[in-house]
């Protein structure tokens, strides 16, 4: 019986050391951050309340996103960017310039991100667009 | 004549100083074993008491043997959906492979008698997994994305298992060869850090509990090979179901042989 209860205080404290709490929000924007930077992607569609287009196999709208927090998109604005998370949100904060040098600051809503997909929403004249992005040109 | 004379009486004083060294030494540590040190006498009264408690404790178990083991692992993951959405999105067809994928293990395990009927083994194991996963679920976004899944499970990682198996004799015609069937629960413990890609969506996931099954062979004490099959029990459930099975081939060598 003895033995028994060696094995289980082994086991409760196996259990107890291995739960360890870590900053979500810090997680979500690393990762978030290493699925983004060095690549661009390219508008393959665009959807809101009224419209729904398609760019696949078109020159379109592009926005590249760098290591050192840089961007530059297609219209020639540029600028820094960067990552907010809060309550499992996430957005991208962009404060850029236009090519005549006016500032253009904008945020963007994360609404799925991985390695070759991106969908990302703005909210515009009352109402929401989204974006849909892929590294395929 | 002379000259010789000063040599000897050289040497007999270089050598006279180390006779002196020496017999210092050796007071230093005859008087160290009867001076009070209280901290060694607690280690010692601590060692004694852990052992008597020990011998007391584990009593029914005898005949123990130290082998050491290494083995081949063939793992797989089985991950299955509690419909939780997250704002990532992995490539389906990238990250699912419904197969088996080797990993190895190394560790020791102990062969003995409970109660000198039932014949046990204690096994602890560092488990390096490469598991094939395969995920039941996936999602559609049509047109714009194909197949994806919203999380991602790690499919390399290390654990120490730690299992329990009971041993029963197969019969056998042979004096030299014995042949057992084993069954028993084990647990494996994830040691080795967890992605960001897991952490992200809170699959933590630290602990699989599995049933073991298999059959052991063992020529006449001089290596025993075993195959057993893990299955992964859905225990820890939460956010994500996550059933790690596999297979392991290995050998078992006792440690007194190799040292």
């Amino acid at each position: 019986m003895k033995a028994l209860q060696i094995i289980i205080l082994i086991f409760s404290l196996a259990i107890t050391t291995s739960s360890c709490n870590k900053d979500t929000n810090a997680i979500n924007i690393n990762l978030t951050a290493s699925m983004l930077m060095d690549k661009t992607w390219f508008l393959d569609y665009k959807q809101s309340r009224n419209l729904n287009q398609t760019y696949v196999g078109q020159s379109s709208y592009f926005i590249s996103f760098y290591k050192d927090n840089t961007t530059i998109d297609s219209d020639g604005n540029k600028g820094i960017y960067s990552i907010l998370s809060s309550n499992n949100q996430l957005q991208i904060i962009m404060n850029t310039k236009t090519i005549k040098g006016n500032d253009l600051d904008y945020s963007y809503q994360v609404i799925s991100v991985g390695e070759s997909n991106l969908i990302l929403s703005f909210f515009f004249n009352g109402q929401i667009t989204k974006m849909f992005f892929s590294t395929k040109k | 004549m002379k000259i010789f004379n000063i040599i000897i009486l050289a040497t007999l004083l270089l050598n006279g100083d180390k006779v002196v060294a020496q017999v210092n030494i050796s007071l230093q540590s005859k008087d160290s074993t009867f001076l009070v040190n209280p901290f060694r006498d607690k280690v010692n009264s601590l060692k004694k008491s852990v052992k008597n408690k020990w011998n007391k404790a584990f009593v029914n178990f005898t005949n123990n043997d130290v082998l050491l083991i290494g083995a081949i692992d063939f793992s797989r993951q089985i991950i299955e959906n509690n419909a939780i959405s997250t704002m990532y999105n992995y490539n389906y067809a990238v990250l699912n492979s419904n197969v088996y994928k080797p990993g190895f293990l190394a560790g020791f395990r102990v062969d003995g008698l409970y109660k000198e009927m039932h014949k046990y083994s204690f096994q602890m194991t560092l488990n390096s997994i490469n598991s094939g996963n395969y995920y039941r679920a996936r999602t559609r976004l049509e047109p714009i994305l194909g197949d994806f899944t919203q999380y991602k499970v790690d499919n390399k990682f290390i654990t120490l298992n730690t299992a329990l198996h009971y041993k029963k004799s197969i019969l056998v015609n042979s004096l030299k060869y014995r042949f057992y069937g084993i069954i028993g629960p084990s647990i494996d413990f994830r040691i080795s850090q967890t992605s960001n890609d897991q952490l992200a969506n809170k699959i933590k996931n630290n602990l699989y509990l599995n049933g073991d099954i298999g059959f052991e062979f063992n020529n006449n004490d001089y290596y025993l090979l075993f195959f057993h099959y893990k299955h992964g029990l859905n225990v820890f459930q939460e956010p994500i179901a996550i059933q790690l099975s596999g297979f392991q081939l290995g050998i078992s060598i006792k440690a007194k042989d190799l040292f």
